[in-house]
């Protein structure tokens, strides 16, 4: 039986999905995407959407089939204990390394806006005390903890919206004049920001509602996210110049509002990055849960909190390796294949595999 | 931050030797004796040095704090270094993410460190006293609203140019705000009048909050004085399509005032109303063809002609030539005026 404090309820679910999937990446989504898109950077970003959409039709179907199983529960079954064991393992590891990537552009990103001074070491020891104890306390005051946070979105996208009275329209014709290959390239950018929605794949056992409902949760999820990315690649895509000025510019957004100061309020980049910095930790929370959960059911351990300070401690050994810009691209190239064999390809293949071996979880109707 | 030395306006100008002279102005508060309200005055600092940080960091061993750029809020360039172009010179203002990209950038004629050393009687602290000039140019629609930050794309979009604000000193050793600085991408290239920037502006459609011109109506007045109208833009309308045909771009520009006479010192406007209308908007279409004339001359794409071909005529853009296509563009301009009010007499 599943303990009663950590169930969440399907709209909590909404909120985390998205929390999980808005990052680190937000701040420079804009300049990656329109490097390759340019101007039909919007196109690809929403084409992201739609792939991301796709995959969750096949986590959700994995999740119909093992209803009460999470990912971690699932291998086992369909491969078989050692190989599973492995899954397990390489799962571990690929949320830690995912994490400590995320970690490190996060502290890459205040050193160089605002804490020029602080050693990085000190910035990722705050936000991971920070994550340990969100993480610790369980699934339902995580879940709350999200929704309390995500009106802080709607804060940055209004700072996006007043900063765009500056912004030239123009700037975004011709529309769709690059070819499906440039844009499905841009996609490809986009799409690394999406992810995050594999944390349904992880906590579905727990969320308290129908196998339909779960699906419109982390569908509204991935629309809202879609939407939410859409508009500030486009709202930066109208406020640089397309070919050249974005191309300079590795974090858009930030540049954006840069300039504007309000009556109590000056440098308003600083104001977004410490809101920003919120969003980052949800993201970091995230991937320290799954990785914990992961090596959790690896030992057999009953609860996952005994082992975050050691992924925790390896995430931040893991983050200060890379200390220039080219290394953050090394680490990328490296993470690039694994994303798809992780979130996309091995999914998919147990899906699959279920479906052959017919296997399936027996549902106890009360 | 205690040690902090706030700079307020910075200068380039070309100095000797390849070297570039950097000038800036800090203020400097002094508690007055009679009332509480303590007074700014400023000071002005210069070096040379290969760039704008080698400079800074010349001028930081002179004064007794470190130099904060952090709320600068203008940077004047003198017309040598302009031409030679202003976009490599303000790298540092885009890289280091302490400085303000909320400052505005101007032009001056000659040596701009020469406009920071100027003082003026009844503001003492220079940086205030040019600061006031622009926004009252900027009320005026001599120069448009800009900063660092909008200017940014506009300097590195191949479709448009820019405009600055161009400064001049005074003999009476005040500033002035002269007009425009036209830009052909990123250098300077030429200049106009403020009657001549206003009517820019309002042909960009970037009217400010007020648009004041004073234009002859009359020829045969024996008191000269009567021969002359003043009037305010009150509301206007502008329109400009481009069309291309055979890979021939001609641009239709249509302005629309609607005014309020300030001052005819003839008397009766109602009267005189439709030959009024009439003789202004010929007036002022002839003025706008000629404006239109010199920012083609200076090669000046103020109204992002290019950037428009960009967007809806790609293929005329990739064969026309990317530098000199303004040059070309057929521009065909009328301006039409109506008076919609004449104060309180007739």
């Amino acid at each position: 039986m599943k303990q009663n404090k950590n169930r969440i309820t399907n709209k909590q679910l909404v909120f985390m999905i998205i929390q999980a999937q808005i990052g680190v990446g937000i701040l420079s989504l804009p300049h990656d995407v329109a490097l390759l898109a340019k101007q039909d950077g919007w196109i690809s970003t929403l084409l992201a959407g739609v792939i991301s959409q796709a995959i969750i039709f096949a986590f959700w179907g994995l999740s119909r089939r093992f209803p009460s199983s999470s990912l971690y529960e699932i291998l086992p079954k369909l491969l078989g204990k050692v190989v599973g064991k492995l899954f397990i393992l390489s799962y571990a590891i690929y949320f830690m390394v995912t994490g400590s990537l995320v970690l490190a552009r996060y502290s890459d990103i205040l050193d160089k806006w605002i804490l020029p001074r602080t050693p990085n070491w000190v910035t990722m020891v705050l936000i991971l005390i920070t994550c340990i104890y969100i993480v610790s306390a369980g699934l339902t005051s995580i879940a709350r903890f999200y929704v309390l946070v995500s009106p802080i979105l709607f804060v940055l996208l209004v700072l996006i919206v007043y900063a765009m009275k500056d912004a030239n329209f123009l700037y975004i014709f011709p529309v769709g004049d690059h070819s499906i290959l440039t844009i499905l390239k841009g996609t490809k950018e986009a799409a690394f920001s999406m992810l995050g929605f594999e944390l349904f794949l992880f906590i579905h056992p727990y969320v308290h509602a129908s196998g339909k409902e779960k699906l419109i949760a982390i569908t509204t999820a991935n629309i809202f996210v879609t939407f939410f990315y859409t508009f500030l690649v486009f709202a930066a895509l109208v406020y640089f110049e397309p070919n050249v000025d974005i191309g300079l510019t590795p974090e858009p957004l930030l540049y954006m509002i840069k300039a504007y100061s309000f009556q109590v309020l000056e440098r308003t980049d600083l104001f977004f990055l410490s809101l920003w910095l919120v969003v980052v930790a949800t993201s970091i929370a995230n991937w320290l849960l799954l990785s914990a959960m992961g090596l959790a059911s690896l030992f057999r351990k009953k609860h996952y909190a005994r082992l975050l300070p050691i992924v925790a401690g390896v995430n931040l050994i893991l983050a200060l390796l890379p200390d220039q810009g080219r290394d953050f691209e090394n680490f990328n190239h490296f993470l690039g294949p694994t994303h798809y064999i992780f979130i996309g390809i091995i999914p998919v293949l147990l899906l699959i595999l279920s479906w052959v071996l017919s296997k399936k979880e027996v549902v106890n109707k009360p | 931050m205690k040690n902090a030395v706030l700079v307020q306006i910075l200068s380039y100008d070309v100095a000797d030797n390849d070297e570039m002279l950097l000038g800036v102005s800090i203020p400097i508060v002094e508690e007055s004796a009679e009332g509480p309200q303590a007074r700014v005055k400023s000071e002005t600092l210069s070096a040379k040095g290969h760039t704008p940080r080698d400079c800074r960091l010349k001028i930081d061993r002179e004064v007794s704090g470190i130099l904060d750029s952090s709320k600068n809020k203008l940077i004047l360039f003198g017309e040598r270094m302009a031409a030679a172009g202003i976009y490599p010179p303000l790298d540092v203002i885009w890289r280091d993410p302490r400085n303000s990209l909320g400052a505005t950038i101007g032009v001056v004629e000659g040596e701009a460190v020469n406009l920071l050393e100027i003082n003026p009687k009844h503001e003492p602290n220079v940086s205030e006293y040019i600061q006031e000039a622009l926004t009252s140019a900027e009320e005026n629609s001599i120069v448009p609203v800009q900063t660092i930050q909008t200017l940014a794309s506009e300097m590195l979009d191949p479709g448009e140019d820019f405009v600055l604000p161009y400064l001049k000193i005074n003999k009476k050793k005040s500033a002035v705000v002269v007009g425009l600085a036209l830009m052909d991408e990123k250098k300077y290239s030429g200049n106009l009048s403020p009657q001549d920037s206003c009517l820019l502006l309002l042909l960009n459609n970037k009217k400010g909050k007020y648009a004041r011109f004073t234009k002859r109506v009359n020829k045969e007045e024996q008191q000269k004085i009567k021969n002359y109208i003043s009037f305010n833009v009150q509301n206007m309308k502008r329109k400009l399509n481009v069309h291309v045909k055979n890979g021939e771009v001609s641009v239709q520009l249509n302005l629309h005032l609607k005014i309020n006479v300030e001052e005819y010192p003839k008397g009766d406007v109602p009267k005189d109303i439709d030959r009024l209308n009439k003789v202004l908007s010929k007036e002022l279409t002839e003025d706008a063809k000629q404006v239109i004339t010199k920012i083609q001359q200076a090669n000046c794409d103020a109204f992002g002609i290019g950037r428009r071909l960009i967007a809806f005529h790609p293929n005329t853009w990739e064969m026309l030539d990317k530098m000199d296509y303004f040059k070309n563009i057929k521009f065909k301009t009328n301006v039409k005026v109506e008076i919609i009010k004449n104060g309180i007499v007739l």
